[in-house]
């Protein structure tokens, strides 16, 4: 079957008006949650995607970014009792500026120095947050308070909170992916020296890149804080949610936009089902089988199976 | 606090030991085959379960237990080579060695998060640790020497001088090198690439397997304390340079000796961020590491 353009926009437009109109539907809190999380790891695979899918340089510290927005609206919260509406940009805001201050020393290189340094930047906030007492609570964790409405009223705020933006982040990444500067980040996966060569500034291009892609999972960091009202250093500056991004926008199709919502949605509910079914344990051994099985017999994630399929 | 700075010091050169032994097999790896093997780690943590196991059911010494586990590990580095690396690798033509790379670091991730789940699910993730029966420590003047580290160490040298002098040595070794140098030129003169590729990752297993046995000489250990010691790892081959072996022993020795010096005098919660700030310094004044790359 071939679908027409104007086919597929009635049918996106159709699934974003259901997702909105859900919780309106029913009571349905764990499909909420569950929903939740998917938005939140879509927007973090979108943003990982941008280096790690079209300029194809991995990062396995996306975790950082997403600490460092959960920590900055918790604290501002917990202290000065600022709103998330003022504070979850500006911890995107320091995530930026932290992600140009990583990708000046290491992105300058080419090769495989980027993904070593992310991994250990990662590992620096991870230790820095947890032995800052006087700052962050260390190792205990901050506590917030818990939101002044009705719990059912802050569930469906959240969710239309991390709906949009995902909704958001994947415009954005849709528009950057079809520009000059995403055609140029593609050009640097293909073949780096070529591109350097046919005058993309290539240095500049990964950084900026970089920094882009460090935005989403601060935001979804921002909102994930005061959505769970208890965040401690293990948990948010895990390396499990950078490798989770990795694994999610690999098996939905790295280098395109739909893939990594695809890929989130895919595996947050495999391993719901896995942790309700067996033991929780068997999420790494399936996260793996599913891994290896993408990059070995099909290179591009589903994404690109579907788009074959398409054609034929 | 000169008596605390040297006892800093030796307990640092007795961990470098460890990283030396640890790290040596993910730089011959990415030296040769120019792949990141994040999985290096995770073996050795499974060869220290192994060890443990050989341990508390049969009252095995961790050292004897390498009898076991580096044939093991040795086969599991044999089938790893051929089912997922080789097959990878054979794609060089259409692919870029970065391209490469990547795609073999996004295997071998699948293979760590297989073994974690493995692990997670026989041993669960209770930290464990092996209290051998030389515990203890030595005392010269006013150092303190303890002696299960000096024993990790003494063998992870013996391991290391081991590998170099095969590769110096053998036929083989001299291949080996002379992939990591070019490899084209290297199967140009009649070197069997393919084969060398498989020798080298089941030697880089054999010392992961050995790295492991150490390792539960000093240190508890859980199925995601991998991920502790590849963080190191990685910082030991960004400081010596990406893919050099003399390189490793540098980077190990810097590594651990500040570390050991930062435990002393500051506090010990502080010591791997100023291992790790010492990376990033590394990475603006000399981005291609102390000793430049491919050396030998």
């Amino acid at each position: 079957v071939k679908l027409k353009k104007a086919h597929l926009n009635l049918i996106l437009v159709a699934v974003i008006i259901l997702l909105t109109i859900i919780p309106i539907l029913g009571e349905f809190p764990m499909l909420l949650h569950i929903l939740i999380v998917i938005f939140m790891y879509a927007t973090i695979c979108e943003g990982w995607n941008l280096i790690g899918g079209y300029a194809g340089y991995l990062s396995l510290g996306h975790a950082t970014f997403f600490g460092i927005g959960a920590y900055t609206v918790a604290l501002t919260l917990k202290k000065y009792a600022w709103s998330p509406l003022l504070t979850v940009p500006m911890g995107g805001a320091l995530a930026v500026i932290i992600a140009v201050l990583i990708g000046f020393p290491s992105l300058r290189l080419r090769g495989a120095y980027f993904v070593i340094t992310t991994l250990t930047v990662n590992y620096i906030f991870e230790l820095m947050v947890t032995n800052m007492h006087w700052l962050t609570y260390g190792a205990m964790g901050v506590f917030l308070p818990p939101s002044p409405f009705d719990p059912r009223i802050t569930k469906i705020v959240y969710y239309e909170a991390f709906l949009i933006l995902m909704l958001a982040t994947t415009f954005v990444c849709h528009r950057i992916a079809t520009s000059k500067f995403g055609l140029g980040l593609i050009a640097i996966h293909e073949n780096e020296e070529a591109a350097e060569s046919i005058g993309i500034p290539t240095t500049k291009y990964k950084i900026l890149a970089f920094a882009l892609s460090s935005l989403p999972p601060a935001l979804a960091g921002g909102l994930y804080s005061p959505y769970m009202t208890y965040i401690d250093p293990s948990t948010v500056f895990s390396v499990m949610i950078s490798l989770n991004a990795i694994l999610m926008t690999t098996i939905g199709g790295a280098g395109t936009v739909i893939g990594p919502i695809v890929g989130a949605g895919l595996l947050v509910t495999l391993s719901e089902l896995m942790v309700h079914i067996f033991v929780r344990e068997l999420n790494y051994i399936m996260y793996g089988v599913l891994l290896l099985f993408t990059v070995m017999i099909m290179p591009g994630g589903i994404m690109r199976i579907i788009k074959r399929w398409k054609l034929a | 606090m000169i008596q605390q700075i040297i006892n800093g010091v030796i307990s640092g050169l007795l961990l470098s030991g460890i990283y030396m032994i640890l790290t040596i097999g993910l730089a011959l790896t990415f030296g040769v085959m120019r792949i990141i093997s994040v999985c290096h780690s995770t073996f050795a943590i499974l060869s220290a379960y192994i060890a443990y196991w050989l341990w508390i059911l049969y009252g095995i010494d961790p050292i004897v237990s390498l009898l076991v586990s580096i044939p093991i590990f040795a086969l599991i580095g044999f089938a790893i080579e051929k089912s997922i690396i080789s097959p990878l690798i054979g794609r060089r033509e259409h692919l870029t060695e970065f391209q490469i790379t990547t795609s073999g670091l996004l295997a071998l991730f699948g293979v760590m998060t297989i073994l974690q789940g493995i692990m997670l699910i026989m041993w669960t993730g209770t930290p464990r640790a092996v209290l051998v029966s030389y515990v203890g420590s030595i005392t010269v003047g006013v150092l303190k020497i303890s002696i299960p580290r000096l024993i990790g160490f003494v063998g992870s040298i013996i391991v290391i001088l081991l590998v170099i002098s095969f590769l110096k040595l053998s036929y083989i070794g001299k291949a080996i090198i002379a992939t990591a140098q070019n490899y084209e030129a290297a199967q140009l003169v009649g070197v069997n690439v393919k084969l060398t590729y498989t020798i080298t990752f089941i030697i880089a297993s054999a010392t992961a397997a050995a790295a492991g046995a150490f390792l539960t000489l000093t240190y508890p250990f859980y199925p995601l304390s991998d991920l502790y010691w590849i963080v190191k790892m990685f910082c030991i081959i960004v400081l010596g340079g990406m893919g050099s072996l003399t390189g490793v022993i540098f980077g190990s020795l810097i590594l651990g000796i500040a570390e050991g010096v930062a435990a002393s005098l500051i506090s010990s919660v502080w010591v791997d961020v100023v291992a790790l700030l010492l990376l990033i310094f590394i990475l603006l004044l000399r981005p291609k590491g102390l000793l430049g790359t491919m050396e030998f």
